[in-house]
């Protein structure tokens, strides 16, 4: 409107609150604008992972090692636990094939730093009372935290503003033009224009149609994750659980391990985690439905039975709310950070797919660092948006 | 308004137990729909949902922010209707449960 | 016990089958199909369970299943509306303190 900005961010999710977050403490004058309400996009559906123990050796492990460190000094620099907590995770084996498999993908993955072992059904069952008679062996890793992600992206806006930032709610940016001085005009539902000379698209799931606005090319998808929500109960042992049998079908295409169709339709697999509040976010589906946001029944009782299947005891607990959100999907699975050829001062910072909240505080650093033109150590060649070819937007 | 400064510690969440004051100052920070409040407080997050809360936080931001009411409220609403027990998704017989 | 035996209106309290429960482990005596939270208010109870972040004590406030504040550990499971689930013979109850406990 009348204030002269540096940076315009589209999408005020958890990847545009701390991308508006870092810029501003770098001296820029930053806008993010959301077409939405606060977390209306896969940031306010999510559970609040911080996971190491499902991470193939890369740059997103590396990535997800360096995010962590900077949270715990966000924490210490905001004076705010943002509700860190360190469960630790297990992911639960079912039958010698799985065990075999997952035997290895644990010796290479303590090849490469991460402190995570094999226990037996016994210590198992120390960690975790109520685990089904059925699970033999499981992993089990204090390297998995978690943090709030509505607590995060309030601090990152709440000390945004207190630095200048500006946040427009419920405004979406409806075109984007390339001026004659060189800025970018962004313009908004309601005719605001925003006119800087860089522009963040951090819309996520939308990425791909903000980038259509400039006659670039976002090859994001949406895969809708389903989650079912618990009455707050007491504590379901001492760690957050996943299960090995999805795991296993991605790290070894040929394996027999069997899903059975229900788990195949909908893209099911364990995810058991305990929320700021104290209920526990059991999911999740992965399903390409276009941007449809609905939770489904098959989806919640597909959810429910594989919980019960793993942790009887549930059978007991009452379900408040079931929520779904769009993951931001890349053809790579790593996310896409840069500025675009041809396209001086247009950045994309999207595409985390599972991954948003743990990786966040990364990105936003990153991405601070290419726009303030900062050296930065890492070659980021693999995250670029020229890196995709003949891709389309979908 | 001096009322309202005065109650700031009065519970709107029970479940929660989010006062007055942290929802004012929620609006106040720009949340001011019942969704915003909602994730920015957790009222309406505890094991009623909202039942008791929202309708009240509604009018708080109604008053306190002078936009109309359904403006204000969430425009659908989520299964399930109330609580239900897991073991629910158990008992019903359906053509997904006999193909598994 | 708190009960009204003869009301202006609705007359003379009729006899009921008693129903033995068990709460915070001593003995109480209950009317066959009234609510756990009635039977506990008759036995001058009021108080169901004390909240997680202020450690307050919560009762029966809106009586009709809706509110959640009078919610109790009941036969192990936690959060049940006492205000609208029935007492039963040797049923345990438990003040629920925060989330409660498994047992």
């Amino acid at each position: 409107m009348g204030k002269a900005l540096d940076v315009v961010v589209v999408g005020g999710g958890i990847i545009g609150l701390a991308s508006g977050y870092f810029l501003t403490r770098n001296g820029k004058r930053v806008a993010v604008l959301d077409k939405g309400g606060f977390a209306d996009g896969a940031s306010g559906a999510c559970d609040d992972m911080i996971l190491f123990q499902s991470k193939k050796p890369g740059i997103n492990l590396e990535l997800t090692f360096e995010s962590l460190e900077l949270y715990k000094r966000l924490i210490v620099d905001f004076d705010d636990s943002m509700q860190f907590k360190n469960l630790g995770g297990m992911v639960l084996i079912e039958n010698g094939e799985e065990l075999a498999i997952m035997e290895q993908f644990v010796k290479e993955q303590r090849s490469y730093g991460l402190d995570v072992e094999l226990i037996d059904q016994k210590d198992a069952r120390k960690k975790q009372p109520f685990l089904s008679d059925h699970i033999i062996a499981s992993t089990y890793s204090m390297m998995d935290s978690q943090i709030d992600p509505f607590h995060v992206m309030r601090a990152f806006e709440k000390q945004g503003s207190a630095l200048g930032m500006q946040i427009i709610r419920r405004n979406g940016v409806i075109a984007i033009e390339r001026l004659g001085n060189a800025n970018w005009k962004v313009i908004t539902a309601d005719g605001t224009a925003y006119e800087a000379p860089a522009v963040v698209n951090a819309a996520g799931a939308w990425a791909p149609s903000i980038a259509t606005m400039v006659g670039a090319v976002v090859p994001i998808v949406p895969k809708r994750g389903q989650i079912v929500l618990s009455e707050r109960i007491p504590p379901i042992g001492e760690t957050n659980l996943w299960n090995a049998k999805y795991l296993v079908t991605k790290l070894h295409k040929g394996s027999a391990v069997t899903l059975s169709a229900e788990e195949v339709e909908l893209g099911l697999s364990l995810a058991f985690t305990r929320s700021a509040g104290g209920t526990y976010l059991m999911g999740s589906t992965r399903e390409y439905v276009g941007y449809d946001k609905s939770t489904t029944i098959a989806g919640i009782k597909g959810i429910i039975n594989l919980t019960l299947g793993y942790l009887p005891k549930m059978k007991d607990v009452g379900i408040v709310r079931a929520m779904a959100g769009l993951r931001p999907e890349t053809p790579d699975g790593k996310m896409i950070l840069g500025e675009h050829a041809g396209l001086d001062g247009f950045y994309t910072a999207a595409g985390h797919e599972g991954d948003g909240i743990a990786l966040a505080p990364i990105t936003a650093k990153l991405l601070s660092d290419l726009v303030c033109g900062n050296r930065i150590e890492r070659t980021l060649d693999e995250l670029s948006p020229n890196r995709f070819g003949e891709a389309t937007n979908e | 308004m001096s009322d309202e400064t005065e109650n700031r510690d009065m519970l709107i969440c029970r479940c929660e137990e989010v006062t007055l004051g942290e929802i004012l100052d929620a609006i106040d920070d720009g949340f001011v729909t019942v969704k915003d409040v909602k994730r920015a407080t957790r009222a309406g997050m505890g094991l009623c949902q909202g039942r008791s809360c929202s309708r009240t936080i509604a009018r708080i931001i109604s008053q306190r922010t002078g936009k109309p009411l359904d403006e204000v409220l969430p425009k659908s609403y989520r299964y399930p209707v109330r609580p239900e027990k897991m073991s629910a998704a158990l008992s019903e017989e359906s053509e997904d449960e006999s193909d598994s | 016990m708190n009960r009204i035996v003869d009301h202006p209106i609705l007359g003379p309290l009729a006899d009921a089958e008693v129903v033995h429960i068990i709460v915070d482990g001593v003995a109480l005596t209950a009317r066959k199909g009234e609510m756990i939270a009635a039977a506990l208010i008759a036995n001058g109870k009021n108080t169901f369970r004390r909240t997680v972040k202020r450690d307050e004590p919560r009762g029966i406030y809106c009586g009709i299943g809706r509110c959640t504040d009078c919610v109790m550990t009941v036969n192990g499971i936690p959060n049940v509306r006492t205000c609208v689930t029935e007492v039963a013979e040797g049923m345990v109850i438990e003040t629920q303190l925060g989330s409660g406990e498994w047992q």
